[in-house]
């Protein structure tokens, strides 16, 4: 039963992986999460509902379980390290592609800055090209709230990335 | 500053394409009269870029095999202990793509593009004197001639890559002898059949072809698999069976093995 969606749901890990990655800022941790969120999934097979998009309904299962794992473990201090962002802010060496990977990590580090309610909206938007209506529709959350978080995220990312420049 | 009319989450919405016709127009509008507000679109537009470069690896990395058997199951026929793999007996009708997807450990999602690759490439590359060669000419059971499309083929390329001839390994695995074997698909130019198989190395550094299986070209599925069942399918099943094969190896490993000429 439900071959086809498994199918799809294996087509699907990169995109998921990368959405971990996202809202995890660790590959690693990531990686563990899809599968920890392809589990679950699987135990649940019959809640999906057939005609809707598996992608949603996945990035939802991620996103809870991402959610879960940061209340048991109180993870929160880990993440969103804010000496991350001091660190790497070392400029001028290095060649042009040294520069790019320089700019990514710092990135890296402004995402791992937010709350994680507001990166999980940025990744869909940002990342993944989600409307704002299928993002809210993806982690179950109103339309306003989506926004908010978004304009939230966005007017904390945008100067972190522009001292980059 | 922003003007009244548009603010920065309008603008925002406007460069995610989150925003009605209407509001749309009225925010292109604002844009073209103001820099700044240009300024801003850009800098929106730039921090997306930027995200999706920051966290694109893991689209390049393959699935696991791991987390591929945990989504299709150990076999990939199914779920563990579902009623149709605990029924199954002798003569049983096996879905050949999905044992061969459970069997492959990466190159998954890039087969359908990599196929319509071989179908669309070969149409302009392959250049074999005297037209084209059926596919079951280039592979037939026996050593692999040398020379051959096939071993060179066998001998030199990665899973999932494609040699001018039409010729893709499609994974890497050791058989119940230890010896290493590789499943691969033939798709030539023009040819109405396409053939797949599995090759072993053997002590002297050649390929013995163990079973080749054809197939029509016209029954190759929008997903690059022929919705094999039926005799080819049965005998490509019973033939790994047979050959005691493990499960296929990662990409690092089969990297390793090719760089030393698999020995």
């Amino acid at each position: 039963m439900y071959e086809d969606i498994k199918v799809e749901m294996v087509a699907l890990v990169p995109r998921l992986r990368r959405f971990a990655y996202a809202i995890t800022g660790s590959q690693d941790e990531g990686e563990d999460l899809v599968q920890a969120a392809c589990v679950k999934a699987l135990d649940r097979l019959d809640q999906f509902k057939p005609g809707t998009r598996l992608d949603s309904w996945m990035f939802r299962i991620v996103q809870t379980t991402w959610i879960d794992r940061v209340r048991s473990r109180g993870r929160r201090g880990e993440l969103g390290d804010p000496d991350a962002l001091e660190r790497i802010s070392d400029h001028g060496v290095g060649a042009r592609a040294a520069e790019d990977r320089l700019t990514l990590e710092r990135v890296r580090a402004a995402m791992a800055q937010l709350p994680e309610d507001q990166r999980a909206v940025l990744a869909l938007v940002a990342i993944e090209g989600y409307s704002y209506k299928a993002a809210a529709e993806a982690l179950e959350t109103p339309l306003g709230t989506v926004m908010s978080r978004l304009a939230r995220a966005r007017s904390k990312l945008l100067p972190l990335l522009k001292e980059s420049e | 500053m922003m003007p009244e009319k548009v603010s920065e989450e309008q603008i925002a919405a406007y460069v995610d394409g989150s925003l009605d016709p209407a509001e749309a127009a009225t925010v292109a509008a604002a844009l073209a009269q103001d820099e700044s507000l240009r300024a801003y679109a850009e800098e929106v537009r730039q921090a997306s870029r930027l995200l999706r470069e920051a966290f694109e690896e893991p689209m390049r990395e393959p699935v696991s095999a791991d987390l591929r058997a945990t989504i299709l199951g150990p076999s990939g026929l199914g779920p563990t202990g579902s009623p149709d793999r605990e029924a199954a007996g002798p003569g049983r009708v096996v879905d050949l793509a999905q044992v061969r997807e459970a069997r492959r450990p990466w190159v998954g999602m890039a087969l359908a593009a990599s196929i319509a690759l071989v179908i669309g490439v070969s149409a302009t590359s392959v250049m074999i004197p005297g037209g084209p060669q059926p596919a079951d000419q280039i592979a037939m059971v026996g050593t692999a001639p040398v020379e051959g499309p096939l071993h060179q083929a066998l001998e030199a390329l990665p899973s999932g890559r494609i040699s001018d001839e039409g010729i893709q390994p499609m994974l890497t695995f050791y058989d119940g002898a230890d010896r290493i074997c590789r499943e691969f698909e033939v798709i030539p130019e023009d040819a109405v059949e396409l053939a797949f198989g599995i090759a072993c190395r053997t002590g002297d550094q050649r390929w013995d072809v163990e079973i080749v299986v054809t197939a029509p070209k016209g029954e190759v599925g929008p997903d690059g698999f022929v919705p094999a069942s039926g005799p080819g399918a049965d005998a490509l099943e019973a033939m790994l069976d047979s050959l005691g094969a493990k499960p296929a190896i990662a990409p690092a490993e089969e990297a390793e093995l090719l760089d030393r000429g698999w020995r």
